[in-house]
């Protein structure tokens, strides 16, 4: 009972950490890009606009997206419940969220190459967090 | 299919919505000068009086206010002339006062005839019964002076106005009111962007447009301060937005050459406004970053999802991205995959110049004040009554003739001829730092143009109908010639 109890809350947390860190990762992976490239939005904006709208675009964004960001962690939880629980198939846990992201990509961007580095990137992104998260749990025995 | 036709019918309906308004200014309204002399250059008025030449020529009522009207007393302020600023007590003036005021002249404006003052008070309700006897008819609103910023929403901004008054952009709109007919403005003054929310129904949110069309040319955006908030007073200085806006509606400068490229880059034989802002955005010598409301509404539409993408490879082909390649080929930029790092690293290396030189000019003011901190002991020593300047003493001193005395003293100071050196390199850094920040202006516009380009592109793919529609209105309303099209 306690362990199904444990189960069901990690399962809780991890979707709601990789909903939580969606959209700052997002931002991460673009902006990274952008900087390789040598275009960062952010760059310009933050040397020619106010902090201050910056910031509210950003939490904007966040607010926005939560219902994609949700869904994502919907797709984390199906991953883990799929992949990452059993010993052969954990190598590859995680997989999902980076394809979503490519799904994103082709689905709703009219130009679907131009998001997809960044998207998919993202879902990279998650995914690691999601194995970290996922790692120190069983370090920990939780799970 | 519904959606479809909706869309291709908005689209429609606002082409001949727009189509079917005249589209000449038949009345300008002009407004220049600062909140008090010290504020109001000379180059400003020449400016104004030069764009009332430009629109008398189109055959456009123009009415001017300008700073205190026709009020007596001096209201324009300008440099003499070295040698006009020779005078015997020059030393004792730089080393008690400012070598920059000791320059200034003051005079009176020399419009032939000013409608008004630009005083509130005055010019609030002249404003209303202006639109209110121009229901029907287009009007052009040209701004020449100064702005002041807002804390955090670009609708706050204000032009300052004479007797340290100011007009806000949710004032001018309230003035307004419910107007129909076309309004169109150009501003140059600090953060003239804000006037952007003027096209809008709410100025403070949303992007629904006003009732009528709304559209205009800034030099700046709401946040960051233009080329006319500079010091520079020179005759022949066309940097300044409005200038290099009206040089191209008339086609020649305002020193009366001719312009060096052709704005009408359609070839119809008529500069329309947004031809004349395109031309002005080509011009590499200023540290402006001018925008228009079409622009403004780019960068505001821009949903969460678009707005932190880099852009792709390869830039859309649209007007933004000719203007891009424009510029890049005036700068001697290449254009190849690898233009946003090279223009990424220049930026870097000038802003980190742009810092050196700001710090040595620090260094250099702190000598140069260490030394006038020394001549003016030395100075106060012999001639304590130095000290109260318009004093009893003082005066009595100045009448014995005495003044002259002081300045043969500190002019033959082994310490004066440093402190002019030091004023010299001091006077040396600010023209360099000028410099660097006009380069860095332009590489800042370079990314500008780009992102215009990619915003463009991306309202074609995810704007709806509604916002591609009101986006073409905008720049219908832009593409309004000085004076209609037969």
């Amino acid at each position: 009972m306690a362990n199904r109890r444990t189960s069901i809350l990690h399962a809780f947390l991890l979707c709601l950490l990789v909903t939580a860190l969606t959209w700052p990762l997002f931002i991460l992976v673009a902006s990274t890009l952008g900087h390789v490239n040598g275009e960062a939005w952010l760059l310009d904006a933050w040397a020619l606009d106010p902090q201050h709208q910056v910031k509210a675009y950003f939490l904007n964004g966040w607010i926005k997206s939560l219902p994609v960001a949700a869904a994502l962690g919907v797709v984390a939880l199906i991953d883990y419940q799929l992949l990452s629980r059993y010993r052969v198939t954990w190598i590859i846990a995680g997989i999902l969220l980076p394809t979503a992201g490519a799904g994103i990509a082709f689905a709703f961007y009219g130009e679907p190459m131009n998001a997809l580095p960044a998207l998919a990137l993202t879902g990279l992104a998650l995914a690691i967090v999601y194995r970290l998260f996922d790692s120190i749990a069983r370090w920990f025995r939780w799970v | 299919m519904h959606c479809q036709i909706t869309s291709r019918g908005y689209v429609l309906l606002a082409s001949l919505l727009t189509a079917a308004l005249p589209i000449q200014a038949d009345e300008a309204i002009l407004i220049g000068g600062g909140h008090d002399v010290h504020s109001t250059k000379m180059q400003n008025e020449l400016s104004v009086r030069w764009i009332q030449n430009v629109i008398n020529n189109q055959e456009i009522p123009s009415n001017i206010w300008f700073t205190d009207g026709t009020e007596a007393g001096a209201d324009v302020h300008y440099l003499a002339t070295d040698e006009e600023a020779k005078h015997e007590l020059m030393p004792l003036a730089r080393v008690f006062g400012n070598a920059t005021i000791d320059r200034h002249r003051y005079r009176e404006n020399e419009f032939d005839s000013v409608y008004g003052s630009t005083r509130l008070n005055d010019l609030a309700p002249a404003l209303t019964t202006k639109f209110e006897t121009t229901t029907d008819q287009p009007v052009l609103f040209i701004f020449s002076g100064l702005g002041s910023p807002t804390a955090n929403r670009p609708a706050g901004v204000s032009m300052k106005l004479w007797d340290n008054t100011a007009l806000s952009t949710t004032q001018l709109n309230t003035l307004l009111g419910e107007r129909t007919s076309p309004f169109r403005f150009v501003m140059n003054q600090c953060y003239s962007g804000g006037f952007h929310s003027l096209a809008f129904k709410n100025p403070d949110e949303g992007l629904e447009l006003a009732s009528g069309p709304r559209c205009g040319f800034t030099a700046q955006s709401a946040w960051q301060k233009p080329e006319s908030c500079h010091e520079g007073l020179g005759t022949d200085d066309n940097e300044d937005y409005n200038s290099s806006f009206f040089a191209a509606l008339s086609g020649f400068e305002r020193n009366g050459e001719m312009v060096d490229s052709d704005p009408d880059t359609d070839a119809n034989g008529v500069t329309s406004l947004r031809e004349a802002h395109f031309f002005t955005l080509t011009r590499t010598g200023s540290v402006d970053l001018p925008r228009s409301t079409s622009e403004h509404y780019l960068n505001n539409w821009q949903p969460w999802y678009l707005r932190w993408l880099p852009p792709g490879p390869t830039l859309p082909n649209n007007e933004y991205a000719k203007l891009f390649r424009d510029v890049s080929v005036k700068l001697g930029i290449e254009l190849d995959s690898s233009v946003g790092q090279i223009l990424r690293g220049q930026l870097r290396t000038l802003q980190n110049s742009q810092k050196e030189a700001t710090t040595k000019q620090l260094t250099a003011i702190e000598q140069l004040q260490n030394t006038r901190t020394i001549l003016q002991d030395s100075t106060l020593s012999h001639w304590p009554a130095l000290k109260g300047p318009y004093s009893g003493a003082f005066i009595a001193m100045a009448s014995k003739g005495q003044l002259g005395d002081v300045a043969a003293f500190l002019g033959s100071h082994e310490l004066y001829e440093k402190m002019l050196a030091q004023q010299k390199l001091v006077d040396s850094l600010a023209s360099e730092i000028k410099a660097l920040e006009h380069q860095v202006a332009q590489r800042q516009k370079l990314f500008y143009l780009r992102r215009l380009a990619v915003l463009k592109e991306q309202l074609k793919l995810h704007g709806s109908a509604r916002e591609q529609a009101d986006y073409l209105s905008l720049v219908t309303c832009e593409e309004t010639p000085l004076h209609g099209i037969d």
